[in-house]
């Protein structure tokens, strides 16, 4: 416990620069609830602290961000001219995976149901098997691929990235993998049910034009909004 | 089914009631001690429109503010997942919650940056900073320029007169806490200083960075 929660002042002021443990976190958080004058003085040191964050520059995060955002506030239409469905709109044809054991399903609104909110489901996978990378399939053709934990692979080893179309025996290689954010153009533009891997190779890749390690991560391109579904 | 599903670990994007949010009493105002120029800032303009359900502008405002947020959340965290899930909940809670920013809670960005502070602090004081994630970005907090880029807006121009009034030694502690989210004890591992000097250096530079601000605000209201 912190020596400083019985001064009201320098609590809020420590709470508000982010210093405190768990246990005094949770104690000045209480401590807000029940005292307003409190709470006002944590928001006084918010406001005085805060500018402090400009110190950190800024870091464009993944474009599968805005999509989750999307689908969670149930948004179906914002900031488009055309009037068409966000997903139509700037998602057409575009297609989302999870990678790894996690699959994140999309599920295409009803046709003439313009302002029901977002439908998807997902297939669960183990909480302790967290997935490795986020994949998505751009309206270009792209396909932009996140290395979740920012992890590259072993020393003397690479991550290679496979695509491997429905109904399709031999995969096409989409080059190695770094970590962080990065953009591959296929041969063949992305499909629907198509599957993403990622095989573990020597430094440099596979020389053979297959896989020669194992794979360790898959996933498989799901659609994300109605012009994607197969058909279509 | 609607709402967010955590997956995996990866999409864990399950807005708890945030603390953030009880702390915002309705009655008693804060009384400021800074002068803020967010009434008239496009993040406030955006955000009250999102207070009516405005979708356009909750995507206006995710773009505006997205990179700014993502940094913050990927500094403390460092870990581009729990970044994610740091700005998504906080962004969801904009969403639902735009009514409760009002200027006289200091600027807008600072406010939306106070969610997502807290959401990813919260993450890493449950279940640890990642050692193998993201590189430390450069080190911010060492640049001798660094408080030049606190000139964005008043807010910024005040915090940056006082805190150049500290020593940099001790101007670093108060950087370290707040950029990167280390507690008092993580402090001192970092600086090699005894918790106890830690903490009572973080105090009086807290202590003389309010009196500063203090004393800078009577000086703009006469």
């Amino acid at each position: 416990m912190s020596d400083s929660t019985d001064d009201p002042t320098l609590f809020a002021a420590e709470y508000a620069l982010g210093c405190l443990d768990l246990a005094d976190m949770r104690e000045a958080e209480a401590q807000a609830a029940r005292d307003p004058a409190f709470a006002a003085e944590i928001v006084n040191w918010q406001a005085r602290l805060g500018a402090l964050h400009m110190l950190v520059p800024p870091v464009t995060p993944p474009a599968i961000l805005w999509s989750r955002l999307a689908l969670a506030t149930g948004i179906g239409k914002p900031a488009r001219p055309s009037g068409r469905a966000f997903w139509q709109a700037s998602t057409a044809g575009s297609l989302a995976i999870a990678a790894s054991l996690a699959l994140f399903a999309f599920l295409p609104r009803p046709p003439g149901q313009p302002t029901e909110p977002a439908r998807f489901a997902a297939a669960l996978s183990p909480l302790a098997t967290p997935a490795k990378f986020m994949a998505e399939a751009r309206p270009d053709g792209a396909i932009a691929i996140t290395s979740l934990d920012g992890a590259p692979a072993p020393s003397g080893r690479a991550y290679q990235l496979w695509a491997l179309p429905q109904g399709a025996a031999v995969p096409v290689s989409l080059g190695l993998l770094t970590p962080g954010t990065q953009v591959v153009t296929p041969p063949a533009r992305a499909s629907a049910q198509e599957q993403l891997l990622v095989s573990d190779e020597p430094a440099g890749g596979s020389t053979t034009g297959g896989p020669t390690g194992a794979v360790l991560f898959g996933g498989r391109l799901v659609p994300i909004s109605p012009a994607a579904t197969p058909g279509r | 089914m609607t709402g967010s599903i955590a997956l995996g670990g990866l999409l864990m994007g399950f807005v708890t009631a945030n603390s953030f949010d009880r702390m915002q009493p309705d009655a008693a105002p804060p009384r400021l001690t800074v002068v803020s120029d967010a009434a008239g800032s496009k993040t406030a303009q955006l955000l009250v429109q999102c207070a009516q359900a405005d979708a356009k502008a909750f995507r206006q405002l995710y773009e505006l503010c997205s990179a700014k947020l993502y940094g913050v959340a990927l500094r403390i965290t460092r870990n581009p997942a729990l970044a994610s899930d740091a700005v998504h909940d906080a962004m969801l809670q904009v969403w639902r919650n735009a009514d409760r920013y009002s200027p006289d809670r200091g600027s807008a960005d600072g406010w939306l940056v106070s969610l997502v502070r807290y959401r990813a602090l919260d993450m890493i004081r449950k279940h640890g900073r990642e050692t193998t994630g993201v590189d430390a970005p450069e080190q911010v907090d060492e640049d001798p320029d660094a408080l030049s880029r606190l000139v964005a807006d008043s807010d910024g121009a005040a915090l940056r007169n006082c805190m150049e009034d500290v020593d940099p030694a001790r101007r670093r502690l108060i950087v370290l806490a707040f950029i990167e989210g280390l507690t008092q004890s993580e402090v001192a591992v970092r600086v090699n200083q005894p918790l106890g000097t830690v903490k009572s250096t973080i105090r009086r530079v807290l202590m003389s960075l309010r009196s500063c601000l203090e004393q800078g605000a009577k000086v703009l209201r006469s």
